[in-house]
């Protein structure tokens, strides 16, 4: 099975870094105190938003399309999981301000990504 | 349906597959297993020790405002001025029965105190039992339960019956299997019938449990021991109307008591307000910071075992290639052999999460028979130990799961 290999643009690249960093960090808070305190279920989707958002970022790495819609549709999700718990917290909104930029970056490079797993 | 017949068979592959590799799931599972282990501990001793200071709290009365000589913490902050504090007096009967009368933000006004007592019954005795002397409105004020029994009457506290309510470990130490309902106990020389016992309550963070009490009518106990001296420990309880906030309550009450002692403006309280909250504020903070270390030390074990998954994952595809190789030719898609090392990774991890949550259970058992403080493993631990273990299960087996999908089959095959 031949696949198309595309050179990886180098802010996918650092954006790709930064995302796993960041997925480390939040995998370390999904049992944070702070986490179980705002509902009882929230660090099960919690943990689950964290999951897909990791994995969107391996797919990104790869420069493959479902990577940069499943980080989209994550992020829409947890500001919408955030809106609904009334969490606009200084720590949420940065993290929703700096994964629709992520978004954006993405989208754009949407074109020069592969379809296919 | 396809779908699922795939998934279960990724799963029975991945079985197969630890199956083999025994002693190495074993090692590799360590760290999920430790890392889910200390954290559902921690939150399971500091849930258990949080719902203990609540019941606790709500028994004593969360909206209970006692009138002391003492108070429960430095009154202004800073030093603890006991020397100040010394001199003052004991709240008295009389003053209890007109802050009962004034007060329009109170519900209950119970006027209590406390002294040392040997129970006896029969050839049975219990040493240093607590004797509460109380008015009739103490039911109101405090929350308790009795497992026999009744309740004092109006007339009972108000003529000075010689009755009593006793804690379940008193009762327990003097009548053994005996129904201790219409018995008489003797308490300082005097005879006492049983009327009541307490519903078994146990360890009381806040040391107020009634499982060693005999509880007895004021006016009876004015007659064994005196009851507005020092050492008997006499205090008002005041429980606020509802509706009303426990500030208001306390303004109303400083100044009854203030007028009541006909202290001057300007001349400093020589009475105590104490709340219940100013003790479980701080332990609550202290649990919480608790919480916080126990998460820290498991987050980073888990985070550890994670990398220890995928770096066994890793072992696992390398290990795996040709035959991956010869799936990939037969037709397998990628997304089946990313399944089936994500199936492998999520039971891998699930197994570890599994143990540490056996392990946890084991030591609640443990703990319970050395401690009696009621440690729960609740569903909500459970299910979040079993997440944790999932999630890190997906995380750390994507990427070798990932690499696995995406090789080329010939160069597979031939990698052998």
């Amino acid at each position: 099975m031949a696949h198309v290999i595309r050179k990886r643009p180098r802010i996918i690249s650092i954006l790709g870094v930064v995302g796993f960093i960041v997925s480390a960090g939040q995998i370390i808070a999904i049992s944070a105190p702070s986490i179980r305190d705002v509902a009882s279920w929230y660090p099960i989707v919690y943990g689950m938003i964290i999951s897909l958002r990791f994995i969107s970022i391996v797919g990104v790495w790869h420069m493959k399309k479902w990577g940069a819609e499943l980080f989209t549709y994550v992020t829409i999700i947890k500001i919408l999981a955030q809106t609904l718990l009334n969490d606009f917290g200084m720590v949420s909104r940065g993290d929703a301000i700096i994964s629709i930029v992520f978004s954006i970056v993405l989208m754009s490079f949407y074109k020069r990504m592969d379809r296919g797993l | 349906m396809l779908f699922l017949t795939l998934l279960k068979e990724s799963v029975l592959f991945a079985f197969h597959a630890l199956r083999v590799n025994r002693l190495r799931t074993m090692l590799s599972l360590l760290g999920i297993t430790i890392g889910i282990f200390a954290i559902i501990a921690v939150f399971t001793a500091v849930d258990s020790m949080a719902n203990k200071i609540r019941s606790s709290v709500k028994s004593l009365g969360d909206n209970v405002v006692f009138v002391q000589k003492w108070p429960w913490v430095p009154e202004g902050g800073g030093e603890y001025a006991w020397w100040k504090y010394l001199n003052r007096p004991v709240p008295k009967i009389a003053e209890s029965d007109e802050v009962r009368r004034r007060l329009l933000t109170a519900e209950a006004v119970v006027y209590n105190a406390n002294s040392r007592a040997t129970v006896y019954y029969k050839t049975s005795f219990i040493e240093n039992a607590s004797l509460v002397g109380t008015t009739f409105e103490y039911n109101k004020v405090k929350t308790f339960d009795l497992s026999a029994g009744r309740y004092f009457t109006q007339q009972e506290c108000g003529v000075g019956s010689s009755v009593a309510i006793i804690g379940s470990s008193i009762a327990a130490g003097v009548f053994h299997d005996e129904d201790p309902i219409g018995k008489q106990i003797k308490i300082l020389g005097r005879k006492v019938t049983v009327i009541g016992v307490f519903k078994e309550e146990g360890e009381s963070m806040m040391g107020n449990s009634n499982d060693n009490n005999v509880l007895i009518p004021l006016n009876f106990a004015r007659t064994v021991m005196e009851v507005e001296k020092d050492e008997v420990d006499p205090f008002i309880m005041v429980k606020v109307k509802e509706n009303v906030s426990t500030a208001d309550l306390k303004d109303e009450l400083t100044g009854v008591m203030r007028s009541l002692r006909r202290l001057k403006p300007g001349e400093e309280n020589n009475f105590s307000l104490n709340e219940v909250s100013v003790l479980s504020g701080p332990m609550e903070s202290v649990f919480g910071v608790i919480g916080t270390v126990g998460w820290i030390i498991g987050a980073f074990s888990i985070l550890v075992g994670g990398f220890g998954i995928a770096n066994i994952m890793f072992v696992s595809v390398r290990e795996r290639t040709s035959q991956i190789g010869i799936q990939k030719s037969l037709g397998a898609k990628s997304w089946f052999i990313l399944m089936q090392f994500l199936a492998e990774s999520v039971v891998l991890c699930l197994f570890g999460g599994i143990i540490g949550l056996l392990l946890d259970w084991v030591l609640v058992l443990i703990a319970n028979r050395f401690i009696d403080f009621g440690f729960v493993l609740s569903f909500n631990n459970i299910s979040l130990g079993l997440t944790i273990s999932i999630l890190i299960g997906i995380i750390s087996g994507f990427i070798p799961a990932y690499s696995a999908a995406q090789l080329d089959p010939v160069e597979a095959i031939r990698s052998n």
